[in-house]
């Protein structure tokens, strides 16, 4: 069982503009491969895993490859602090050290100071979100398919895949195919004086 | 961008409707290349809304039914408002192969689900299904070369508009009889 295995999917398609091979594709994966980073920063890393599963770290080609596909993932993790949990925190401690110091009112570096610290103690004691996405590549064919079509996500593999496989990376969209096609059919001019149909003004002529 | 990138966002919805209109006037059997068929139909899940030169924001949805949501007279009127098909669920099949899947205006595949007549005997299942999901994408690239083609083309798309608009002049009017016919 794979992540691609279970279920219906969605795809984004890409196409690179060159092969890298096979041996360099799976030394690239191995050198990107996912890391969980020491720190407990707010934000997003990110990085490659094997076929399997989130925690996959083998990409042996007898594992990766599969028919004519590279099959591998892309793990996300997301470490956030909820905003209301984030509030709700910050106003505890505001009232601690409000009661502590016998003050009514804390200065707004205070406050600030106060803020940064409540969310890098609750960072520490979160659980990132982690989710990996499947992506398979066809060598031969120069094309690449992740299993997401959320924006973050695309986003990050891009930059991901262009920084492991020194490849250029055209996503396959309908705009991009638009404008592929248009040049291919010699149809730029006509591309460009296109209007919307609009079968209301249509009857109505 | 470029000077080759031109965005026209409405275009694969125009491509999303001409193959609704293919597929109930032209039964849904497109040839990717000499005796190579692909069918394609509707099956649920319509998404309409309004382009350029459309009302505003103008946003239908359909689906289920008895009839199935193509048939519906609402669909009939949203296409007679200006909608343009934005998003749908499909059935296709080519050889062997038969796909479930949605398309929308990105011309994103969701959903994608397989089934193969010759899927035991396969020596490697995923491999089959990655290899399938990918016939699929190209099925479609292939489709929306053919429907750019007739569209930047301005006698041919003239025809083909004029086509469209006696598709719903038709569709409604199946509503406008079925609104007369005395309820069961």
């Amino acid at each position: 069982m794979t992540i691609l295995s279970k279920g219906a999917m969605s795809v984004r398609a890409f196409r690179l503009t060159k092969n890298p091979g096979q041996d360099f594709a799976l030394a690239q994966l191995e050198a990107g491969a996912f890391a969980a980073p020491e720190s407990c920063e707010e934000g997003t890393v990110a990085g490659w895993v094997g076929p399997d599963h989130l925690f996959d770290g083998d990409f042996n080609a007898a594992r990766v490859r599969r028919g004519p596909y590279l099959v591998f993932g892309l793990r996300v993790d997301t470490r956030r602090v909820p905003a209301p949990v984030l509030q709700a925190h910050t106003q505890i401690a505001i009232e601690e050290v409000l009661e502590s110091e016998g003050l009514q009112r804390l200065p707004a570096r205070r406050r600030r100071e106060i803020k940064l610290q409540t969310k890098r103690e609750l960072l520490a004691e979160v659980t990132p979100a982690q989710k990996a996405y499947g992506v398979f590549w066809n060598l031969e064919s120069r094309r690449v398919f992740l299993a997401s079509t959320s924006r973050t996500v695309v986003e990050i593999f891009r930059a991901r895949f262009r920084q492991s496989f020194d490849t250029g990376l055209e996503e396959l969209s309908a705009h991009h195919l638009t404008s592929k096609l248009a040049e291919q059919l010699g149809a730029r001019a006509e591309l460009l004086d296109a209007r919307a149909l609009n079968l209301k003004q249509e009857l109505a002529s | 961008m470029n000077e080759i990138e031109i965005d026209r966002p409405f275009l694969p919805a125009e491509f999303l409707t001409w193959l609704w209109f293919r597929c109930e006037e032209h039964g849904g059997t497109f040839e990717l290349s000499p005796g190579d068929e692909f069918a394609l139909a509707i099956d649920d899940g319509l998404k309409l809304h309004s382009w350029e030169g459309g009302d505003g924001d103008a946003r239908a949805a359909f689906e289920g039914g008895t009839t199935g949501p193509t048939v519906r007279p609402e669909a009939a009127r949203a296409l007679a408002e200006g909608l343009l098909l934005s998003k749908a669920r499909f059935v296709a099949a080519r050889g062997s192969r038969e796909w479930t899947f949605t398309l929308d205006y990105r011309l994103d595949l969701g959903g994608v689900k397989v089934k193969d007549a010759d899927e035991e005997e396969a020596v490697d299942a995923l491999a089959e299904k990655l290899a399938a999901v990918h016939e699929l994408r190209l099925a479609i690239e292939h489709l929306y070369g053919a429907f750019l083609t007739d569209r930047l083309n301005a006698g041919a798309w003239r025809l083909e508009v004029y086509r469209m608009t006696e598709w719903v002049r038709g569709k409604l009017r199946k509503r406008a009889k079925s609104a007369l016919e005395p309820s069961p």
